[in-house]
């Protein structure tokens, strides 16, 4: 009767210590926002976008503490955040890389444009 | 009672309000008079209005709407709803980034593609300006190459005559070579003409010479040619140095005729005894005999004999005669 019972005891009680132990803060909660803003660093977003750069990073840090913190639902939510942050920075330098070059093209044509007309005169333009 | 009442009523009408609190509170949520969601949905609506960038980034918009569906949600507790419309905010940021993102790359590669036509338009116009000026140069040219085909002719003229000239030098040349040789060879006919009647001269005046140094006589014998004392020292039989100098021209006489048989005849004067002087008149006949036969006359042809005193040419009784009466004769004997 005894031994039927205390493997069962021990069972259930390695059963809660584990399901404790998994239940506070899954670090990997984290990752899409680690990600994220190593893509934004790596596109020069610290150039480009540094202040989204600069929230996505503290928002991770303050989603890190949360963690920290067994505090997993604000960490969540700080790391989600923090995550579309990145995205944020990484789109807005994208589009100042691509403004730069926009601008740079616009001034190869006016170049051209000049050049066509000192070369064989005001009316190069004319098709 | 009035005091009852009096008392009861607000009392009431306190319970009343306070149920209906509690009721609103806990059968629904409060429809939140949320600034912040509604801002969301006006942004929303402003970035969905310009087409000019939403329509560019279909995606981002649809994650946008999304998000700001997600934060119209019933149920949602204060911070979870703050959360969200926080989210949605940072989408549509996204979405409007993306947009002037595509924008620019869009009009980039409008410029890229009128760089292109100008550049090709560019270069028509110099094929059109190449074309004028070739044209310009090719009238030129027509009028140079005109100029140089005139210039060519006559060059072509002068090379002739260049051509020409230089034919009639080489065939001059030719014709002065093949004078010059034939001269020459006239020339050395004359020359060899002229050597060969020198040699001839010579030949003659050598004969003319021998002939007078020899003394010669035709006799009914044949031709006597007679060697001079000098041949011999006085009493000697032995042909002196200077005597073999004279031998030659015999030889070459002898020579000249070699069918004819070669008498040697030796002579004394008359000084001494008759069978000494006979003696010695042969061992002289004898010794140029053997002066002979080793100048390469046939041994065979020639006979020596000594004649004594017996036949002077001249008298003994001046040393002059007996001198001549010393010699030896040589006989080239007729047949």
């Amino acid at each position: 009767m005894r031994s039927f019972v205390r493997p069962f005891v021990i069972m259930l009680a390695v059963v809660l210590t584990v399901a404790c132990a998994t239940t506070p803060p899954d670090p990997s909660m984290l990752n899409g926002a680690r990600k994220a803003i190593e893509l934004a660093e790596s596109a020069d977003a610290a150039e480009y976008a540094p202040i989204d750069l600069r929230l996505a990073r503290e928002r991770l840090q303050a989603a890190e503490n949360a963690l920290a913190d067994d505090k997993p639902q604000e960490a969540r939510r700080l790391g989600e955040r923090a995550e579309l942050e990145a995205q944020l920075a990484l789109v807005r330098t994208q589009a100042a890389l691509a403004r730069a070059e926009l601008q740079d093209k616009q001034e190869e044509l006016d170049q051209i444009r000049s050049d066509l007309i000192s070369v064989f005169g005001k009316d190069a333009l004319q098709p | 009672m009035t005091s009852w009442n009096s008392f009861a009523r607000p009392l009431s009408i306190a319970a009343l309000t306070a149920a209906a609190v509690f009721l609103s509170a806990c059968v629904t949520q409060p429809p939140r008079d949320n600034s912040a969601l509604r801002n969301l949905d006006n942004d929303l609506a402003e970035f969905r209005a310009d087409t000019e960038l939403s329509d560019r980034v279909p995606l981002e918009l649809a994650s946008a709407e999304r998000a700001v569906r997600a934060a119209h949600s019933e149920g949602l507790s204060e911070a979870e709803l703050s959360h969200r419309i926080q989210l949605a905010g940072k989408r549509l940021e996204i979405a409007r980034a993306e947009a002037f993102r595509v924008q620019a790359r869009e009009q980039t590669a409008a410029l890229e593609a009128e760089r292109i036509r100008l550049l090709l338009h560019a270069s028509r116009l110099e094929v059109r300006q190449a074309r004028r000026e070739a044209e310009h140069a090719l009238l030129q040219s027509q009028a140079a190459s005109e100029e140089a085909e005139r210039t060519h002719r006559q060059a072509m003229t002068a090379s002739q005559l260049r051509e020409e000239a230089a034919q009639r030098e080489r065939e001059a040349r030719e014709e002065a070579d093949a004078a010059r040789r034939l001269a020459e060879s006239r020339a050395s006919e004359i020359e060899l003409a002229r050597r060969e009647a020198q040699l001839a001269t010579e030949a003659a005046e050598s004969l003319r010479r021998r002939l007078e140094y020899l003394e010669l006589r035709e006799t009914d014998r044949g031709v006597v040619i007679t060697l001079g004392d000098v041949l011999f020292a006085s009493g000697e039989t032995i042909l002196q140095p200077e005597a073999r100098q004279q031998l030659p021209d015999v030889v070459e006489l002898l020579q000249g005729e070699p069918g004819k048989q070669v008498r040697i005849e030796g002579h004394t004067d008359s000084t001494g005894s008759t069978s000494a002087n006979l003696r010695i008149s042969e061992q002289r006949a004898e010794a140029v005999k053997n002066a002979l036969v080793d100048l390469g006359v046939d041994a065979g042809r020639i006979r020596a004999v000594g004649m004594g005193e017996d036949f002077p040419i001249a008298s003994n009784d001046s040393a002059e005669g007996r001198s001549r009466n010393r010699r030896v004769d040589v006989i080239l004997l007729n047949d």
